[in-house]
């Protein structure tokens, strides 16, 4: 008798439940999808290192979504109690009928099992297709062959309903608690009591408005000017920045009635005045949600954007980092030396080289500093701890021509200066075509270069620079000192065709740390050795990873932040209702009132995407020179993802909002 | 003189087929420019109704109402918004005015739908304020003011598009007899000074008795219709109650 009642109510008011649905099914849907990653495996052909990283990358998902399951549980449990409280006056009239709050309760705890059934049925089905374009997408990623049947993801699917089940568990128990609370009186008069509009002084607006710019800026400035890396300016960026933007929308209303007010052709302009006041009117309520709404959306934006950003940087920066099929490195050039000595002989070699990086302590890169402005910025204790890498011309030239590409040719006295680093670039150029005069083991030559390419020296994972020249000179042979030591050795290797690299790899690693065993180094000491392969699939893991924790957590945010918008419009709308009523009678014309609903939704929704897309550009922006040490970054096509991604479901969001606003004008109200 | 409003042989039917309630059976009456003219009955005697569907919210199921010459009953829904706001001003019982406007913004809201220029806007508001003595509560927003002055508030706003016709329901309703009677005042202002038209519905006679013609209406019908003439207000309202002891029923209303 009450499941049926129950059934009944979800029947009948399946509008009213649309977004709470909606909601519900998203939630489970992205929840499926990114913990399906395990099965996943079972139709890709991954080899043994790439199904690591997969299997990485699911233990990942799984702790995102403990994560991500507790903020589902506020945004349902927030939904929920939207849903309750539109029904007062209906359990107000069960309980003058005479239905103990038990029974009532025991109604919502089968409207709840029922929602939830099938919501979670709605949402695996959904997660099931969508998690087989996921399956396409990593395919792609990882450039494999899909061996394509329907997965279909038992773990995951439990998980699922698991976490779910716990979520509706604690709905039930709220909505107990919450019935119980209640007294008939209110039920029944809900909606009867007419709240006060608290009225704020306008100036004051201005005046708060005007310190949240103030402190907007300073967070700006503070995080563009020193970053954001260390405790010392974060703390200061994240407090001004939030209190920014919690004072930002407390006022921005007030500003802006004040400011449009100012303009009467403006403000006395159809049902301009209307719309303003009503936003003013809430904005006591609303401010905070608007911040968490415009943070939540930062959040989504910066994982969006950022694990896109990276994917594609790693991807890009691979091709320059892996020219050679093998690259050792160590700065004990006696180790490299042998090595070679020790693979003399191995047939599985195609062609190879070594180059040697020499340090001179006279020369460090505070001498550049005269012809460098942006130098000037840097830490000169840093700088002057730096010195150049210098190269000599005969080995630099064999690396080009073992790379395709033209050899170089100096006269005695000329260097030619170049970086392995896109982040350097911008101190390096301004130093070419002045002829700067260096001094170099005590002889002088002159930086006569004026331009150069950007090249490693060996093959080595993005990121890790250990055949990277951060300044580095290539000079005539005869300059270096015949008894100056290499601070760095490499070696190149490109082997015949059909050689493995792994295994090759792996015994020059060996006989690496056998020959360093045999000697007891003092002091830092690095051996490094790495293959085209693994450097290759190390860049699609990595991007993988970014680009899944990155949709994962921006979806969640995205759809968060949308569902709290959505439901506060249609309380409102509530609250309206009568409103709305009024200026029906007086005359205003549907297109007009709907005009001044899409207004009035269209500035809650886009005020907090506006200012979280500002915050988001300066944000990226100092989190970008951070990534630009992975190389050189393509913010174009992951901003245009991210908007797309940000047009689909806060658009649809906003469309559902808008409908449900006029729906619930519509409605009669007894 | 011309006839501002024409009701011809309306009927309003409300349920469907073998459960039919006649909620305005076959009324037809007339009001001419410059006239107050006010409509009384019992509860359930179809008065709201009646004034619903003048005011076009409603529809008429047969009969026709022309206002200014013009046939509303066959008017498109959204000619019927202009038609409104151009043609009719409303006062309601509970004053109807919204909460987050300040009075000034209140009246000027009625403008600013008709597209209204700016200027033009503050000069009117200006006028009607003066007549109806609100300039003082201009600035104010509703729950600062008093009941009397909500209401007024709330004439000005209906009288603000100089409509052909005043609709006002229950006007006096919700106030305190004070009030209502400087409301009551205002209104006989605005109808002798202004000329404005006003068609009153009201089931308490004191409230009537300051109307010119009053039509009685009793099961949808109209029952009697009594016009002041020359006589005094008290005059008036004597003869209003014996109507009203006639109709048998409400009396509890009556002062």
């Amino acid at each position: 008798m009450y499941f049926k009642l129950a059934l009944k109510n979800v029947k009948k008011s399946y509008k009213d439940f649309l977004i709470y649905f909606l909601t519900l099914a998203f939630s489970v849907c992205l929840f499926y999808t990114f913990n399906s990653f395990q099965a996943q495996q079972a139709v890709l052909n991954l080899n043994k290192a790439q199904s690591q990283i997969v299997d990485s990358i699911s233990v990942i998902m799984g702790l995102l979504s403990n994560f991500v399951s507790v903020v589902l549980a506020f945004l349902i449990l927030y939904a929920n109690s939207f849903l309750i409280k539109r029904r007062k006056r209906e359990f107000g009239l069960y309980m003058l009928l005479g239905m103990p709050k038990q029974q009532i309760s025991k109604v919502l705890v089968y409207e709840t099992l029922l929602i939830g059934l099938i919501s979670l049925i709605a949402g695996i089905a959904l997660g099931l297709l969508i998690s087989q374009l996921l399956t396409v997408l990593t395919a792609s990623m990882f450039t494999v062959t899909l061996n394509y049947h329907f997965v279909f993801s038992f773990d995951s699917t439990f998980i699922t309903i698991f976490a779910f089940a716990v979520i509706f568990f604690i709905v039930m128990i709220f909505n107990a608690f919450i019935i119980n609370r209640y007294k008939l009186i209110d039920l029944i008069t809900a909606g009867h009591r007419n709240e006060k509009p608290r009225v704020r002084n306008l100036w004051l607006s201005v005046l708060i408005f005007l310190v949240s710019l103030a402190l907007l800026g300073y967070a700006y400035y503070t995080a563009i000017d020193k970053g954001m890396m260390f405790v010392e300016t974060l703390t200061p960026i994240i407090l001004a920045g939030s209190i920014g933007t919690v004072l930002f929308f407390l006022s921005l209303s007030g500003f802006l009635l004040k400011f449009i007010q100012t303009s009467k052709r403006l403000y006395y302009r159809k049902l301009n005045m209307f719309v303003l006041r009503q936003i003013n009117s809430k904005i006591n309520s609303n401010f905070l949600s608007m911040s968490v709404v415009c943070i939540m959306l930062l959040l989504s934006i910066g994982a969006l954007s950022t694990g896109i950003t990276l994917r594609n940087t790693i991807n890009d920066s691979t091709e320059v980092t892996i020219p050679f099929n093998y690259t050792g490195v160590s700065n004990h050039h006696e180790i490299i030396t042998e090595l070679v000595q020790y693979a003399k002989d191995d047939s599985r070699i195609k062609n190879q080289m070594v180059i040697n990086s020499y340090q001179d302590k006279d020369l460090t890169a505070d001498l550049l500093v005269p012809y460098s402005k942006p130098m000037r910025k840097l830490d000169p204790k840093n700088i002057k701890n730096t010195p150049l890498d210098i190269y000599k011309l005969s080995e630099f030239n064999r690396k080009r021509e073992l790379t395709g590409k033209p050899k170089l040719s100096l006269k005695a006295n000329e260097a030619y200066m170049f970086t392995s680093l896109d982040s350097l670039t911008e101190y390096v150029d301004p130093i070419l075509g002045k002829n700067a005069v260096l001094k170099l083991y005590g002889k002088e030559i002159t930086v006569t270069n004026k331009a150069y390419e950007l090249e490693q020296l060996g093959t080595a994972q993005a990121g890790y620079n250990v055949t990277s020249a951060s300044i580095g000179l290539v000079v005539d042979d005869a300059y270096i000192p015949n008894n100056a030591l290499p601070a760095s050795s490499i070696w190149n290797v490109n082997l015949n065709k059909g050689v493995s690299e792994k295994k090759f790899q792996s015994e020059m690693s060996d006989k690496m740390f056998e020959l360093q065993g045999q000697k007891a180094y003092m002091g830092h000491s690095y051996l490094a050795n790495e293959t085209r392969s693994g450097v290759l699939e190390n860049a699609v893991g990595t991007s993988v990873m970014f680009t899944y924790v990155g949709l994962y957590l921006g979806i969640v945010f995205l759809v968060a932040s949308a569902v709290i918008l959505a439901l506060q419009q249609l309380s409102e709308a509530e609250d309206s209702h009568h409103r709305y009523q009024i200026l029906k009678k007086i005359g205003a014309e549907k297109r007009m009132l709907n005009q001044s609903v899409l207004m009035q939704i269209g500035i809650y929704f886009i005020m907090p995407l506006g200012l979280a897309i500002v915050h988001s550009f300066i944000g990226i922006k100092v989190v970008n020179s951070v990534l630009i040490l992975f190389g050189k970054l393509d913010i174009m096509s992951s901003s245009l993802f991210t908007a797309l991604l940000i047009l689909i479901f806060y658009g649809s969001y906003f469309l559902l909002t808008y409908f449900g606003y006029n729906r619930i004008l519509q409605q009669e109200k007894a | 003189m011309n006839t501002i409003l024409d009701v011809k042989a309306i009927e309003k039917y409300y349920g469907s087929k073998g459960n039919i309630t006649k909620a305005v059976d076959n009324i037809s009456f007339q009001v001419n420019e410059g006239e107050f003219v006010g409509v009384m009955g019992p509860s359930g005697s179809g008065k709201t109704t009646l004034l619903n569907v003048i005011s076009t919210i409603d529809h008429v199921t047969s009969g026709h109402i022309l206002i200014n010459g013009r046939d509303i009953t066959t008017l498109k829904k959204n000619s019927l918004s202009r038609f409104r706001r151009e043609e009719l001003g409303f006062i309601f019982q509970d004053f109807n005015l919204l909460d987050t406007l300040t009075a000034y913004e209140n009246i000027a809201l009625a403008l600013t739908i008709q597209k209204v220029k700016p200027n033009e806007i503050d000069k009117r508001i200006k006028a009607v304020a003066a007549k109806l003595e609100i300039n003082d509560v201009l600035q104010k927003y509703p729950y600062q003011m008093s009941g009397g002055q909500k209401q007024r508030v709330a004439s000005a706003r209906a009288l603000i598009t100089n409509p052909s016709l005043i609709l006002a329901d229950e006007p006096t309703g919700a106030l305190d007899s004070k009030s209502s009677r400087m409301l009551l005042e205002s209104m006989e202002k605005l109808n002798t000074e202004m000329n404005a038209t006003i068609m009153m519905v009201t089931h308490d006679a004191f409230t009537a008795s300051y109307a010119h013609r009053i039509l009685f209406i009793k099961d949808g019908k109209i029952f009697n219709e009594i016009v002041r003439g020359n006589s005094s207000r008290k005059e008036f309202f004597n003869k209003i109650i014996e109507v009203v002891t006639l109709l048998g029923g409400d009396t509890s209303h009556v002062l």
